[in-house]
């Protein structure tokens, strides 16, 4: 946010298309601080740290265990995990789009499987690969599993919508396939390609997290989620659930950066 | 320029029907009310569409196509719309040289060009294609007479055959071209 002032009055600009306001900056954190009053009220009104703990006891919870290794090897593994599976979803649901956008056979080989995977209860998915494979590699193959069939929706559906003028001008001035896929097709497509890139991370993130409690490998957060509830740490289980909400939001915020637009002339 | 028993028709709506023209060789303004076909001859001269039968013979086979709607790449500036043409061998500086005579600064974002100038940077793209002939449609629009004279003088040098689609005479005297009228049936 860029804010100016002449004494007088505050000056604010446009961000990410949210009109920001220099004289508001307080009301996130405020936001914040009432629902954590609220948080502290009902815990009080239930009375049971069992049932409800309150926000002292979790930071209580979440101090101790940030001092203890299997925290931080168990945020790592969750992390490598989860984008080996985002990166290679991406992956698999481009060439998927591809192979759908440029074949009729393809498209009429895959739709339906992409359909399917996509209309699948995820608990599914995690049963069937807990017999088919490791622990570790079940949140692995559920964020791509998730991953894939958003990207390419996303592009599948901005290929057809593209320009055919393009195409007309392409045909026109002979261009090759380079240029055209280079020049006209990529750039057409990275606004929805993005826009995946950036949806397909929550459901990644939350698979992967749930892949984790069914499947439980050996050092990961979804196990310690599950391990919290069995043995009714419930501080703890709160502690571990606002870790991957943490995690969640600086995996965004670099996603975001990664995928930011580069080119001043680009859409 | 010879066009014989030409027809086309989109569905059931005849746009040409046994079309007959025969034009000296050279620029040629095709005239006439809208929705007569201008627009659809000049896209059956690029091979964009299939006439239904008929033939075009006696105008080069190399052709580029200024269309109606600019179609330029809002992601690339000026000069890279136009570079976009050029084949391996063209002179990679042909590009700006074009622009800088049409009054655009190769570097601007295409997106904050007015219409006019959007139609410059087209016209600098069909000027820089390597080709025998130029297809124009409506190539002046937005333009004050001034540039459209300097655009006209552009077109004329190149010696190019040219077909040009326009709804005023004065175009059709700036480029000093024939003039081929047609009439909605």
């Amino acid at each position: 946010m860029e804010m100016r002032t002449d004494g007088k009055t505050t000056y604010s600009r446009i961000t990410d298309g949210k009109i920001t306001d220099g004289r508001n900056w307080w009301r996130t954190p405020a936001a914040v601080l009432f629902w954590i009053a609220v948080w502290q009220l009902a815990s009080m009104a239930v009375g049971k740290e069992l049932i409800l703990p309150g926000p002292v006891a979790v930071l209580k919870a979440l101090w101790s265990l940030v001092r203890t290794s299997t925290f931080w090897t168990s945020i790592l593994l969750t992390v490598l995990r989860i984008m080996l599976g985002y990166v290679a979803g991406v992956a698999l649901g481009c060439l998927l789009a591809f192979a759908c956008s440029t074949s009729r056979v393809l498209d009429s080989l895959f739709r339906p499987v992409v359909k399917t995977i996509r209309a699948t209860p995820v608990a599914s998915f995690i049963i069937l690969a807990m017999l088919w494979m490791s622990k570790g590699g079940v949140p692995v193959l559920m964020s791509a599993l998730i991953v894939a069939p958003v990207v390419w929706g996303n592009l599948t559906e901005a290929y057809a919508a593209r320009d055919r003028g393009l195409d007309e001008m392409a045909q026109v001035y002979r261009l090759g396939r380079w240029k055209r896929f280079r020049f006209i097709l990529v750039p057409a497509l990275l606004p929805s390609l993005r826009a995946a890139c950036l949806t397909g991370l929550g459901f990644a993130w939350k698979s992967g997290i749930a892949a984790e409690v069914l499947s439980q490998p050996k050092t990961a957060i979804g196990s310690n989620i599950y391990y919290s509830k069995v043995y009714l740490e419930t501080p703890e289980l709160f502690a571990w659930t606002a870790s991957v909400i943490a995690l969640s939001f600086a995996l965004e915020i670099l996603v975001r950066k990664l995928i930011a637009r580069r080119d001043p002339h680009e859409d | 320029m010879k066009i014989e028993n030409l027809s086309f028709r989109y569905g059931d709506k005849y746009i040409f029907r046994d079309f007959y023209a025969e034009t000296d060789s050279g620029i040629i303004c095709i005239m006439g009310p809208s929705g007569c076909g201008k627009t659809t001859l000049l896209h059956l001269m690029a091979g964009l569409l299939e006439p239904d039968s008929g033939r075009i013979t006696g105008f080069p086979e190399k052709r580029s196509l200024m269309f109606q709607e600019d179609r330029l790449l809002p992601w690339l500036d000026a000069r890279a719309n136009v570079s976009l043409v050029l084949g391996e061998k063209d002179d990679p500086e042909l590009s700006a040289r074009l622009l800088r005579e049409l009054e655009i600064d190769p570097e601007m974002d295409i997106r904050s060009m007015s219409g006019g100038m959007r139609r410059r940077v087209a016209l600098a793209r069909a000027l820089a294609f390597d080709s025998d002939a130029l297809l124009l449609d409506e190539p002046f629009k937005g333009l004050d007479e001034d540039l459209m004279r300097h655009c006209a003088d552009m077109i004329r040098r190149t010696g190019k055959s040219a077909l040009v689609s326009t709804h005023s005479e004065a175009e059709a005297e700036a480029l000093g071209a024939g003039i081929l009228k047609i009439k909605c049936s």
